[in-house]
């Protein structure tokens, strides 16, 4: 076994997490280093997935979602440097610090495909071009089971092919991935990442760049394998309807924070934070009048250059406490049990 | 906090051309590259003035003399920068005529001095003048690289030969453009049979070997002609040989720019096609146009160095760097006189400042880095 | 993928006609006919000139006719019995001046690509895997001081070093003892040792090129999406690396042979001249010195036909490569 620095310092380290979870991830900070500045993607993230839970983690463009759930699978670029904890429990039951693997290590790739697997946004650049969907699908069986033979594989693919609704596998899995449509192209990528059986299922806005029929397709497949499977799935979305439609719970990411936390019941019907409120008052209702426009959050989104401690959202907020938000690091607290947030506004009683 | 926030918006809203600067500012070799070649124009426009003789002046006294070496001390006493007088001797054991210092004449360099006769020119075509940087009273002789087989001193040879090697790239670089912007454009707007036509045509060119059509054309270029117009011939040629590069970028560009959405809509609101191109298509891809055209001069540069090299080009007395490497040709030269490379280290440091140049261009203008 | 071959060999013969025609042009560019230019020359170095001779060539090349019948007798000459023309300089038929040069030309032109894409290639990949290391920054300079120095200057200087290093320019293919001693280990050595410069000086430039262009694909196929796919799927990064990226990138490098070639040529053509070698590119510089334009534009014509060869053979390569190429032929 390797380790990384900590680990080297104190001995090797007995790590616990709550027998019911399956990953917790503590005070997780990545920066990327672009040109000559660094970007404090994400800084300080803190939350923890039972096994077979669905969380969705909800946020603009930028706010380093992807970046966090790249961590957790270790395949950010090598641009990206992090810090924290981030303790995932294997199906051997041994609980590991991620941070602390080496990233192309025997350890951690042994893990990637077979406990934890990832679903990208854009399935048409997922694939190499060069080969076919069978050969591309068949290779991560192969890697993590190298006794397999080519026959098995492929018989294996072709029952995957077959599960995430894909008509006439026989042919297709012959197939080179221009030939494919994009959602049958997300199909496919969603069998390559199940072949192995993961308990740990990172979905990157998987839906983002599809049609909307096939989205909801899409997203029913996911449902059922989820159930079949029993996974836990780390739903990255900018679309809240998803999240009410697939998820348990909920965190609002802003600027490389999670500014709120709860169960989708708490997050849809008692939002606290002004950030959530915004978003929600940004969805379109049925029963709007059609003379009413949409309600849009002012400003963009800064670039986490140089962060000192604030409240990310202060200069975007209509609530803003002036010489409190904008230069004191905002602790969390505690609304009821299960629903955290961070906003000077819910201590304060802001009803 | 508040100057964060100032920062953020300008790479927000910071235009195409100012990040393209930003980035390019930061690429140093680049940067370095770029006033190199600001320096060598500067240089080569102002050379008659720079250079201490003209074109046709030579001294058959001094025939292939090294170069003057430039002294600040006399006998352990400054006095400013001076050149001893220079005697013509023999070597004892080669017989070769060799040139010694003879350090009981110091003649000082002057500056803003009138040249000697045959140093005559005009500025900019118009003011006649025989003011010249620098040089050294009657008898004195000053020869920065040396001279060559008749006595014409390079360094006056090496300046007066970029207005060449440093011009016919840039005219020749203009043709192309002009050329590849007109017949990639066509193909690429409006397609058809035009399409097929310069298609073909980009690929009967571009199946020559370049260097050997540049030859084969060069040396139908009459013997008769004057510097002058071999000079247009021969930048002529070269941007005959050089625009299907450029229309098959442009051509491609241009099929690709043609389906996004901005085109169409100008399109069905009624925008004149010449309007649609010069408007919105073609400052689509102006940045990717100036790399392209950038790092199109070292191989025109190249080019006019091989051609008057080869003997198919310009010709003495025209003096350009390639002339002047010409002369060079034989082994014997380089053996002997050393110094007759000099030129070649400028035609080097110009094609590699161009290919810095073109580098940092090309990283600036890609917005995905 | 028969139609693909076929379509693209017929645009291959239109390419070559358009081509011929753009040489026989370029043959009659010159100030006056070149049977003028032979007579002046004859007179000048004071032989008789034969009337009748005269005669019978001017109506054997159809000069008193318009450019497309004088075009035809050239080509029909060239397609029907494989003549050239004659070459007055050297007063030989062109084909035989051809045959002699052809055989020494093509075995250095290929030596020369081997030795271009065995050295290119790998330091490309290592340069982009190891972005910005030592050795990237190393290989970059070298690449841009080839890319910077015209052949015929590497060769002078090479040439220089050679005669102050070893006393001997290397010029030529063998040693003046050599030329004419039958074939043994020592000749064959002596060949080799002589081949060094030639192929350092036509190589450089494309080497440095390919290595540039190698560098920015392996950099650009880094950094696609399929490589993180590849990472979650738990692949070692160096099997990604080959197996995607390498693969990937190789592409655009194998359909540019036929260019490569045109390169190589053209280095060839002008080390030639300065090295002194018994190849095509010297005797096409006297030829065109002379403006003897029935050999030069031969060998013009010659050229452009294995550019245009090793086109097709490059399109093929990539159709083989690419599946995405590959369909899109298909489809036509």
């Amino acid at each position: 076994m390797k380790f990384g620095q900590k680990s080297k310092n104190t001995g090797p380290k007995e790590y616990q997490i709550a027998p019911e979870n399956i990953l917790e991830v503590r005070d997780l900070r990545v920066d990327i280093k672009v040109d000559d500045y660094i970007l404090n993607a994400v800084r300080g993230v803190t939350f923890t997935m039972k096994k077979g839970e669905a969380l969705g983690l909800v946020g603009e463009s930028g706010c380093g979602k992807s970046v966090t759930s790249k961590e957790i699978l270790g395949i950010n670029p090598e641009n990206c440097s992090s810090a924290g904890e981030v303790l995932f429990r294997t199906k051997a039951g041994q609980v590991l610090n991620l941070l602390t693997l080496e990233k192309d290590g025997d350890i951690y790739r042994g893990l990637r495909g077979t406990e934890m697997a990832m679903i990208f946004q854009e399935p048409m650049t997922a694939f190499s071009p060069l080969y076919t969907i069978g050969n591309q699908l068949a290779e991560i069986i192969r890697i993590h089971e190298p006794k397999t033979t080519k026959k098995e594989a492929r018989e294996r693919v072709l029952q995957m092919l077959k599960k995430v609704g894909i008509a006439n596998p026989e042919k297709r899995i012959d197939q080179y991935p221009h030939e494919f449509s994009g959602g049958m192209l997300q199909r496919a990528l969603i069998a390559m990442m199940l072949c192995c059986n993961p308990d740990f299922l990172v979905a990157d806005e998987p839906t983002t760049a599809l049609d909307v029929t096939i989205q909801a397709q899409i997203l029913e497949l996911m449902k059922e394998l989820q159930k079949e499977f029993g996974m836990s799935i780390l739903f990255i979305t900018h679309d809240l309807g998803i999240v009410a439609n697939m998820c348990d719970n909920v965190a609002v990411m802003y600027l490389g924070e999670i500014v709120e936390y709860g169960t989708v019941r708490q997050i849809f019907h008692n939002p606290q934070h002004p950030y959530t409120k915004g978003l929600l008052r940004s969805l379109p209702k049925m029963n709007q009048s059609r003379a009413e426009r949409l309600y849009v959050i002012d400003g963009v989104v800064p670039l986490p250059v140089d962060m000192q401690p604030c409240c990310g959202f202060f200069d975007r907020c209509g609530h803003c406490v002036k010489g409190v938000c904008d230069c004191q690091a905002i602790s969390e607290r505690i609304v009821e049990p299960g629903h955290y947030v961070r906003c000077v506004l819910t201590e304060q009683g802001d009803k | 906090m508040a100057e964060t926030k100032k920062r953020d918006n300008k790479y927000y809203y910071a235009s195409q051309w100012s990040l393209m600067w930003r980035k390019f500012r930061r690429h140093k070799l680049a940067m370095a590259a770029t006033w190199l070649l600001l320096v060598f124009y500067t240089v080569a426009i102002l050379g008659n003035f720079i250079a201490p003789q003209g074109t046709e002046q030579y001294d058959g006294n001094y025939v292939n003399c090294g170069p003057t070496k430039i002294h600040w001390f006399h006998e352990g006493e400054f006095i400013g920068p001076f050149v001893y007088g220079l005697e013509v001797d023999r070597d004892p054991e080669t017989l070769m005529r060799i040139f010694v210092e003879d350090e009981s004449q110091i003649y000082p360099i002057r500056f803003f001095v009138q040249g000697d006769e045959g140093g005559e020119y005009k500025w900019f075509g118009l003011i006649p003048s025989n003011l010249h940087l620098f040089g050294v009273d009657e008898g004195g002789k000053i020869f920065l690289f040396g001279t060559d087989s008749m006595g014409r001193d390079l360094f006056s040879r090496v300046i007066l030969g970029a207005q060449i090697s440093m011009f016919i790239p840039i005219v020749g670089m203009l043709l192309t453009l002009v050329l590849g912007l007109i017949m990639g454009s066509l193909a690429g707007y409006i397609g058809g049979w035009v399409d097929t036509v310069i298609q073909r045509i980009i690929e009967v060119v571009r199946s020559f070997p370049q260097v050997p059509l540049w030859m084969a054309l060069s040396a139908a270029i009459p013997k008769t002609l004057k510097p002058a117009q071999v000079f247009m011939m021969m930048t002529l040629i070269l941007s005959l040989i050089s625009w299907p590069d450029l229309a098959r970028t442009v051509r491609s560009k241009f099929i690709s720019v043609k389906k996004e959405d901005y085109i169409m809509a100008a399109r069905i609101s009624g925008a004149p096609p010449l309007k649609i191109v010069t408007k919105h298509m073609i400052p689509s891809f102006t940045s990717y146009i100036i790399v392209n055209m950038t790092m199109s001069i070292p191989g025109l540069i190249m080019g006019e160095t091989t051609l008057s090299f080869l003997g198919l080009g310009l010709r003495s007395p025209a003096t350009s760097w390639g002339v002047l490497l010409q002369e060079t040709n034989k082994l014997e030269t380089i053996m002997f006189y050393p110094w007759r490379l000099i030129p070649m280290i400028f035609v080097f440091l110009t094609v590699l400042a161009f290919n810095f140049m073109g580098d940092g261009l090309r990283d600036a203008a890609d917005p995905y880095k | 993928m028969a139609k693909f071959m076929l379509k693209k060999l017929c645009i291959m013969f239109i390419t070559v006609i358009l081509i011929s025609i753009a040489v026989f042009y370029i043959i009659t560019l010159p100030p006056g006919d070149f049977l003028t230019r032979y007579i002046g020359r004859l007179t000048a170095a004071g032989e008789s000139v034969d009337p009748k001779m005269i005669e019978y060539l001017r109506d054997f090349y159809a000069l008193d006719q318009p450019f497309f019948v004088q075009y035809w007798r050239w080509i029909s000459n060239i397609l029907f019995h494989g003549d050239f023309g004659y070459s007055f300089s050297l007063s030989m038929p062109v084909t035989t001046v051809i045959k002699a040069y052809i055989g020494p030309t093509m075995a250095l032109s290929l030596v020369t690509m081997l030795f271009t894409y065995l050295i290119s290639i790998p330091i490309g990949i290592y340069s982009a895997v190891h972005q910005y290391s030592a050795g990237d920054y190393l290989f970059t300079a070298v690449a841009f001081f080839g890319q910077a120095i015209p052949n015929f200057l590497l060769a002078i200087l090479l040439m220089f070093l050679a005669f102050k290093l070893t006393g001997d320019t290397m010029l030529g293919l063998f040693s003046p003892g050599m030329q004419n001693a039958p074939w043994s280990w020592a000749k064959l050595v002596d060949l080799l040792k002589h081949c060094v410069i030639p192929v350092i000086v036509i190589g450089t430039g494309n080497t440095c090129g390919l290595m540039r262009t190698m560098r920015s694909q392996m950099l650009d196929e880094l950094s696609k999406n399929y490589v993180t796919t590849g990472k979650a799927k738990g692949m070692k990064m160096k099997w990604i690396r080959y197996k995607y990226c390498v693969r990937a990138a190789i592409n655009p490098i194998a359909s540019s042979i036929g260019w490569s070639l045109v390169g190589i040529f053209t280095g060839s053509t002008i080390t030639a001249i300065v090295l002194n070698l018994p190849s095509m590119g010297k005797i096409m510089h006297e030829a065109l010195i002379d403006q003897d334009m029935y050999l030069a534009g031969s060998w013009l014509f010659l050229m452009a036909i294995v550019t245009v060869i090793g086109t097709f053979i490059s399109d093929i390569l990539l159709a083989w490569l690419d599946p995405r190429a590959r369909k899109e032929y298909l489809k036509g």
